[in-house]
């Protein structure tokens, strides 16, 4: 079981006019309030709940913990106390965190050269701040290139797992969606049917209470293909509407004392996972039949996805040599992925996602005010190198 | 309307001119009721009398150039006072000096014909046909349905002009039913009118499809075009448009802004922009009518409509279906039925400059709004208003 952790960065409204003029693209408060609100709404009652199952169940309940490192930092900054809960937790032991990107970005899984820098910084803040070095990385979205996934690999040699079973790991092919169970060396992949269930389970709390919820959801494991087999579950309290209330927090209580009531159920952190086979084989992960949308239906759908993607490819490309990318913070917070979501064709939907912290009115406002910021910055890229700002 | 078979339609208009599509519909113009003038009061008041209207200058949609134009004069009065004889009535159908004996004598025709032939509902479009739906309503006894396309507040900027104001009043509250064509209006019309929310009911505008025109809007090399086009008046938020055309071209140099309409504000307009200094890229297109409209979007790469208070709004429908990106005021109706349009508050100039600088520089941005718009506008078609219209019909008449 993982759980994700995750805090946009709010862009102020930057006009056309700004260009060139002024370099600063935050709405700092904003995105000081988003935290906060996170913070309270569901990780500290998501944190709470961790712990005291971690108590309850002593060793026995186990679990991964995926968060970008910009998310550290923006928590660092604004939310320093929540930090310090989150690491009492961790002393607890159980908890592994999970090797990511610095930036919540995917142009490192275009421009492959930017990985080994943003899996490095990720990796010495979360042992700065919780001592222990992730080992296995998460794979939240394909690789373009090979070389890239080679690199993953041997920069995260515990295994990778894999959001989704892409193309580029190991097979050829589009993006799959197929039930096969086979995996590559250290590689698995999350079971996205079931946990797309668990999000929808808590998207509609109202309809049953907890208990009730918890069992139907393991019957729905039960039903699923292959039950007996390992599956990697992720759950990210952001994408559920609301506050993480007491009725989501019997709905885990009893998940969780269900599972561990069974004498074949073993809830294990990633790396256990990975080490539990024997050499270089990754256990057989099964995954439910994949019904949810491809990642590219979020991501670089449309017009203005894809001409944003192609001016930040654009910038990726115009850092001269590793270090330059060490030189401007901004570049690690202006990447993140989220503002092209804000830009997603579903927005109008009223299930579309980004509903709880999307700071825009439609998807082109937000892709006017990030388009906006793109060319002022590389406009000083242009110009020089960036500032050194952190 | 006339697409439904089990609802019979008489319009009533001040004036026929015989080009008038009447598949379905009784049409019938004031200027041609065949009845001595006198003969229609004696009947619909018992007593004859005469109606003068009192010179004003404050008559209401005129601008200058047309107060003007209409010539005006000591003649005109005397050769208006010989007609007073002569049946049936004169409409011009115009909006001009004598508008208000014109609404008065559209009143005195409805009256007339309401008690000639029997109808379910009376159904009166904007405040120019109120009294004459009340008319109606007075000899039939049936229910009546005012229509609120636009109330003086939109017009005028919040400066009613109180003859207007109480015509209009007097319509809605004497109304069964009240409808709008946006939220927009229906909140004015409770708020500013204190008429019962319960009886006002919002049934948005559609727009007839029209025929995109073969070649696409300018592109390539060629100056880029941004378009204002309607009523130049305070209404309409002219003035917008100009500090918008001077922020942008303080930034591009390759784009034109064309303002096509007339009004009040014209001059003033034509003012700011010289003294902005941007007049070799601002043009003024003047009036402009059918086809010309399709020409000017044709060659237009945004539609903005920075209109102040707008009840609904057609034109960026249109510009839409002629793949044009469009800008919309959020103070207007239709920013409530569009999704795939930028909208702004009129006064953010900063925001609708942003906009056109966008649209016209990066093209994922245009080609998202124009294929999204032109999907989007084709769903919304007056079938949906007609229908919603009757709908309502139904729910006055079982009551």
């Amino acid at each position: 079981m993982c759980f994700e952790f995750h805090c946009p960065v709010v862009l102020r409204r930057y006009r056309f006019f700004e260009i060139n003029n002024s370099h600063y693209y935050y709405d700092d408060q904003q995105t000081a309030e988003l935290t906060e609100k996170l913070v309270r709404q569901k990780f500290l009652p998501l944190v709470d709940l961790l712990a005291t199952l971690s108590l309850k169940y002593a060793q026995r309940f186990r679990f991964g913990v995926s968060t970008s490192g910009i998310t550290l930092k923006l928590l660092q900054h604004y939310q320093p106390y929540f930090l310090n809960i989150w690491k009492e937790l961790g002393k607890l032991g159980g908890m592994e965190f999970l090797a990511d990107t610095f930036s919540h970005t995917l142009v490192p899984f275009f421009h492959p050269e930017s990985l080994p820098q943003q899996l490095e910084l990720h990796k010495n803040l979360v042992e700065e701040i919780f001592g222990e070095p992730p080992r296995i990385f998460y794979q939240h979205f394909p690789f373009v290139s090979g070389n890239a996934e080679a690199t993953a690999k041997r920069l995260s040699p515990g295994g990778i797992i894999a959001a989704r079973r892409f193309a580029g790991n190991g097979r050829s092919g589009k993006e799959r969606n197929d039930n096969s169970a086979g995996l590559d060396k250290k590689l698995a992949v999350v079971d996205q049917p079931l946990s797309h269930k668990l999000l929808k389970i808590h998207q509609k709390e109202h309809a049953s209470n907890g208990v009730v919820q918890a069992r139907h959801f393991l019957t729905c494991l039960e039903g699923a293909a292959n039950p007996a087999a390992p599956r990697i579950l992720f759950f990210n309290p952001v994408a559920v509407d609301g506050a993480f209330s007491n009725r989501r927090e019997v709905f885990w209580e009893e998940l969780i004392r269900s599972w561990l009531a069974r004498e074949e159920c073993r809830l294990v952190t990633p790396s256990e996972m990975f080490s539990g086979s024997p050499g270089e084989e990754a256990p057989e992960v099964s995954a439910s039949s994949n019904g949810s949308p491809g990642m590219k239906n979020f991501w670089f759908q449309n017009h203005l996805q894809q001409e944003a993607l192609g001016e930040l490819l654009k910038i990726d490309r115009m850092m001269p040599d590793p270090d330059s990318r060490m030189a401007g913070e901004d570049w690690y917070f202006i990447q993140d992925m989220d503002h092209l979501f804000f830009m997603n064709s579903r927005f109008f939907s009223p299930l579309f996602a980004g509903k709880y912290f999307n700071p825009y009115n439609s998807p082109y406002e937000a892709f006017i005010n990030y388009m906006n910021i793109l060319e002022d910055y590389s406009g000083k890229l242009e110009k020089g190198k960036p500032e050194f700002d952190g | 309307m006339s697409s439904f078979n089990d609802i019979g339609l008489t319009f009533v208009m001040p004036r026929r001119y015989g080009n008038e599509t009447s598949e379905n519909v009784r049409l019938i113009g004031a200027n041609e009721v065949e009845a001595i003038r006198n003969k229609i009061r004696q009947e619909a008041y018992g007593t004859p009398f005469e109606c003068y209207s009192v010179e004003s200058a404050m008559i209401p949609y005129v601008d200058p150039d047309c107060f003007y134009l209409s010539g005006w004069s000591q003649t005109e009065k005397e050769v208006r006072q010989q007609k007073e004889n002569a049946p049936p009535f004169e409409f011009t159908g115009k909006y001009g000096t004598g508008l208000m004996e014109e609404i008065h004598n559209f009143s005195v025709v409805a009256g007339y014909l309401a008690g000639k032939e029997n109808y379910d509902i009376i159904h009166a479009h904007d405040w120019l046909t109120f009294p004459a739906g009340m008319a109606a309503k007075k000899i039939l006894h049936k229910p009546l349905v005012v229509h609120v396309h636009a109330t003086d507040f939109d017009r005028s900027g919040g400066k009613v002009n109180p003859r207007v104001y109480h015509m209009e009043k007097a319509g809605m509250d004497e109304a069964d039913a009240v409808v709008t064509v946006s939220d927009h209006t229906r909140e004015m019309v409770i708020r500013n009118y204190q008429i019962d929310p319960a009886k006002v009911y919002t049934v948005h505008n559609g727009v007839e499809p029209v025929g995109y025109p073969a070649a696409p809007p300018s592109s390539g090399g060629g100056e880029r075009i941004v378009t204002f086009l309607g009523r130049i008046t305070l209404q309409k938020g002219p003035l917008y448009f100009v500090e918008v055309a001077q922020k942008v071209l303080a930034r591009m140099k390759n784009v034109r802004f064309v303002m096509a309409g007339s009004g009040d504000m014209l001059e003033t307009c034509v003012a700011a922009v010289a003294r902005a200094g941007i007049a070799d890229r601002f043009s003024f297109a003047g009036f402009l009518k059918g086809a010309e409209v399709w020409q000017m979007f044709r060659q237009s790469d945004v539609y903005v409509m920075p209109s102040v208070s707008e009840p609904f709004g057609i034109s960026p429908l249109e510009a839409m279906f002629c793949k044009v990106p469009v800008i919309i005021s959020k103070q207007s109706g239709v920013s409530e039925v569009v999704r795939h349009a930028v909208k702004v508050d009129f006064w953010d100039i900063d925001a609708m400059a942003d906009a056109i600088y966008s649209i016209i520089g990066r093209p994922g941005l245009k080609k998202m709004m124009v294929g999204s718009g032109v999907h989007e506008v084709k769903k919304i078609n007056w079938s949906n208003t007609a229908f919603k219209i009757k709908t309502l019909y139904e729910k006055i008449l079982s009551h």
